[in-house]
């Protein structure tokens, strides 16, 4: 799910990071605030942040095979960090983790890495700590059972659904955020349809190795996850309500969004449908509302923001409107010349290395 | 100079570790600490820079171990841990050896010329820009007793530094400890290099000591040794080649 | 060769790259990064048809490659991450964008066929620009380069170590996978019982290894902040570099080279 810069927009690229950013900086802020008042410091805490990014990161090189099929699953770990750092800090982690990735293996481009982390961490360690994890390991559920088996099974439960579900979400945000960057006519509905059946087969496999993973340090070492009940902690069924009514909403988002992207009416995504090849890319962000329709606040800002960064896009033409693609023969010959130029770099560069070796 | 007044330790759970121990080291001595596997010893290291609170009173130069303290101790004593990946978690050697002092007050070239003085002392200036995960076994030991030492203390603490070292790398680290003049405690279960690098022996066994004198006795205490799960060191025991039965 | 052990040998390799010695190496990392950044916004800017004005931004890379000494090749492997999504999508383009743009020679090249084009070129392009500057830039002069931007310290700290402890990590669970390996010979991955435990272990080991780590750190007086390297001093080109390259890159934008230039000829 790691996006490359070239799926992006600068103007969406940069909402991204904004969004990111902010969360970021939430995060350190609450991290910093529990230093004050907690005995153990967070110095503690960053030894544990490190490492357990980097155990994520080593994680993610384990192929898990998948029983009854040939193929292997893989770990994300937003929904593990989280369990084991908390939200906060695993977030914090998992960006350090998207970062290595972006620099060093070229996982996620550089500009998209506040995409990146959105998708991947924001879901996985705040939505899927807050509105799943949370709740349902402070909830009631499975309490006629036991406190251990009714703890391993919402741990299971709170893994599996996690990660479907913030997977999902990242799946989601991908198609919106490659679709309001204009870079592919793939309609909206057909993305959509591409991405998050896939992504939940993964989502699932994902959330069994998580739970799996828990599940065994559960047993190991109980203290070290979070939300975990000892002793006979007082169950509270109105947390789970929360998590009820946040996955109605999510699930009225996302049929919502496929629907109107599958319905005969499709005014409201039209600009994601029909990838406007006349206008231009600049017209097409779609967010026009005289043309397209949509009216809302998130609309007006987004347009703002892209007009702003726009005077790149919508200099798009060098000065020939017959031609918008600059596919003028003069265009295309000088390509080919900027070919030769840069073989004649890549030899030059050689003859000079040759020499240099030679000399030494 | 560092003392022990009836220190006494148990884990969360319960498990008692030490038992009312009492001992003094003065500076300048060469202490080998050994023991069974679980007799205590790197618990009563802990204690003595206050990596855990044990009960009883521990001094250090005269200050006691305590929360105030805590930094001016530990400014003088330079710890190894048994685990060099976890001693050496900056990316390069050079970054790890002025980790310590700079964290101390002195400037990044302070820090360089004191690590460059270190380094070339131990003779491993070749290893000032290495990364960590591109050393050896035995470098990492060596560079993580040099940025141990980049501190100057006056008391090297020392768990286990022999082990995973290959004949060279452990004759290397003998001749280096006889060469440095801090006082020095070593827990280890290398019996042969306690011989050769250490003066006196406390032998520790179920937390409280069992033995304490010169190294040369208590080494050569075969049945004491026995006793307390340990065997005499390979030099004097004359290890047997393996036959066929 | 596991995965661990190619990731950790992909590292291995970076590290070596960064102690080159070029003018490329010498750079200030700030403007390494500034440029870097600047360039993937502006390849990224370029019209989806635009494929001619596209192409000249490839000098940019091919150049920075050759002053640096190292060999473009190095930066194909790192296209196998993302590339297949790019290509994904792109793939889609000529079979929804139909309308002929141009002909070469006989045969007819519609928007969707330029439209994918461009996009695998942006893909190209970016991850080469990406690549340079992490192969010529050690990770604690990124992290410095990071703090100059403001980036707060308790991330860079966390990024510095984490980045050491991947290696340790990658190690142990490289050798953990071999160790199963050996005694599950026909398994190509870590099956299902096992998922828990394998991982759960490492876990374990590494939260224990936390723990040793946080003494290791407040036994040399650590509180909380790190100071950062400077192992060597920034080239006085920097910045005169960093204002050179970024107005070519905008005039690469603005004007299509490619066209001009083949307008003398034609």
């Amino acid at each position: 799910m790691h996006m490359a810069d070239a799926l992006l927009a600068p103007s969406v690229a940069a909402v991204m990071y904004a969004a990111s950013a902010a969360a970021a900086g939430v995060s350190i802020a609450r991290l910093k605030r529990e230093e004050r008042t907690r005995v153990d410091t967070p110095v503690n805490k960053l030894p544990a942040m490190a490492v357990m990014a980097a155990l994520v990161f080593a994680g993610q090189m384990i192929n898990y095979t998948i029983p009854g099929t040939g193929s292997s699953g893989h770990l994300c770990g937003g929904m593990m960090l989280s369990g084991i750092l908390g939200p906060f800090a695993g977030f914090l982690s998992m960006i350090v983790v998207l970062t290595i990735q972006c620099l060093f293996f070229a996982d996620g481009g550089l500009m998209a890495l506040g995409a990146n982390v959105w998708n991947m961490a924001f879901y996985g360690c705040f939505v899927g700590y807050f509105l799943i994890y949370r709740p349902i390991m402070r909830s009631g559920l499975f309490s006629s059972r036991g406190e251990n088996a009714a703890n391993r099974m919402k741990i299971v439960l709170a893994s599996i659904l996690g990660c479907v579900i913030t997977l999902q979400l990242g799946a989601f945000s991908v198609v919106l955020e490659t679709s309001a960057s204009g870079v592919t006519e793939l309609p909206f509905g057909m993305f959509c349809a591409l991405m998050l059946p896939i992504h939940l087969a993964i989502g699932l496999i994902e959330g069994l190795i998580t739970s799996a993973v828990l599940l065994f340090v559960y047993e190991s070492r109980p203290e070290l996850l979070c939300e975990v009940s000892m002793g006979g902690q007082v169950s509270n069924r109105r947390s789970l309500g929360a998590t009820v009514v946040a996955l109605a909403v999510i699930a009225a988002l996302v049929g919502g969004g496929l629907s109107l992207a599958a319905s005969s009416n499709p005014d409201g995504l039209e600009w994601a449908l029909f990838g406007n090849a006349e206008g231009g890319y600049g017209e097409n962000m779609g967010l026009d509302e005289e043309k397209f329709g949509i009216e809302s606040g998130a609309a007006d800002t987004a347009a703002s923001i892209q007009e702003k960064t726009a005077f790149l896009p919508d200099y798009a033409f060098s000065g020939d409107e017959e031609n918008p693609a600059g596919t003028t023969v003069s265009g295309l010959v000088g390509s080919l010349l900027v070919a030769l130029i840069a073989a004649a770099v890549c030899a030059l560069g050689g003859f000079f290395r040759k020499k240099a070796a030679a000399k030494s | 100079m560092i003392e022990f007044k009836n220190v006494s330790y148990s884990y969360a759970c319960g498990r008692p570790v030490l038992h009312d121990i009492s001992l003094r080291i003065e500076d300048g001595e060469q202490v080998g600490l050994i023991g069974a596997n679980g007799a205590g010893k790197s618990t009563l290291l802990k204690a003595a820079v206050g990596l855990i609170s044990a009960q009883g009173v521990i001094t250090v130069n005269g200050m006691s171990v305590s929360a105030d303290n805590l930094p001016e101790i530990r400014k003088t004593i330079g710890y190894v841990l048994q685990n060099s990946d976890n001693q050496m978690f900056m990316p390069t050697v050079l970054e790890d050896m002025t980790f310590g002092p700079m964290n101390y007050g002195m400037s990044r070239s302070e820090a360089e010329a004191l690590a460059d003085e270190t380094l070339a002392g131990l003779g491993l200036s070749h290893l000032k820009n290495r990364h960590n995960h591109r050393m050896s076994g035995g470098e990492k030991r060596m560079a993580a007793i040099a940025t141990a030492l980049a501190m100057r203390p006056g008391t090297l603490i020392m768990d286990e530094p022999s082990s995973s070292l290959d004949p060279r790398n452990r004759r290397g680290l003998i001749n280096t400890l006889n060469s440095l003049g801090q006082t020095k405690i070593i827990a280890t279960h290398d019996l042969d290099m306690v011989l050769e690098t250490c003066d006196r022996v406390i032998l520790l066994s179920d937390g409280a000591i069992a033995a304490d004198g010169k190294a040369g006795d208590v080494l050569r205490d075969r049945e004491l040794l026995e006793k307390n799960g340990l065997e005499l060191p390979f030099c004097l025991a004359g290890v047997p080649e393996r036959t066929r039965g | 060769m596991n995965a661990a052990r190619k990731a950790y040998a992909e590292i291995k390799e970076i590290d070596e790259l960064v102690l080159g010695d070029s003018p490329v190496h010498r750079l200030s990392p700030l403007s390494k990064l500034a440029v870097t950044f600047i360039y993937i916004l502006t390849v990224v800017s370029f019209n989806r048809y635009d494929i001619t004005g596209l192409f000249v931004m490839v000098l940019v890379p091919v150049i920075g490659y050759q002053a640096s000494g190292i060999p473009v090749s190095k930066c194909f492997s790192k296209l196998w991450p993302v590339m297949p999504m790019v290509c994904a999508v792109g793939l889609f383009n000529p079979l929804f964008d139909r309308e002929i743009m141009l002909y070469v020679g006989p045969l007819a090249v519609s928007g969707g066929v330029i439209s994918m084009l461009t996009l695998m070129m942006k893909g190209v392009f970016c991850v080469m620009a990406s690549f340079l500057l992490v192969a010529t830039t050690p990770i604690d002069e990124i992290c410095r380069a990071l703090r100059q931007i403001r980036i707060h310290r308790m991330f860079i700290s966390l990024l510095l170590l984490t980045y050491r402890y991947i290696t340790v990590l990658l190690n142990e669970a490289a050798v953990m996978t071999d160790a199963y390996h050996l005694r599950a010979p026909r398994q190509k991955g870590i099956q299902f019982s096992a998922w828990g435990s394998f991982l759960g272990q490492l876990l374990l080991r590494s939260m224990d290894r936390t723990q040793e780590l946080y003494e290791s750190m407040v036994m040399r007086g650590f509180e909380g902040e790190f100071h950062y390297a400077r192992t060597r001093a920034a080239s006085a080109y920097s910045v005169p570099f960093a204002l050179i390259c970024s107005a070519a890159v905008v005039l690469m934008r603005f004007y299509n080279i490619s066209a001009a230039l083949g307008s003398l000829f034609v």
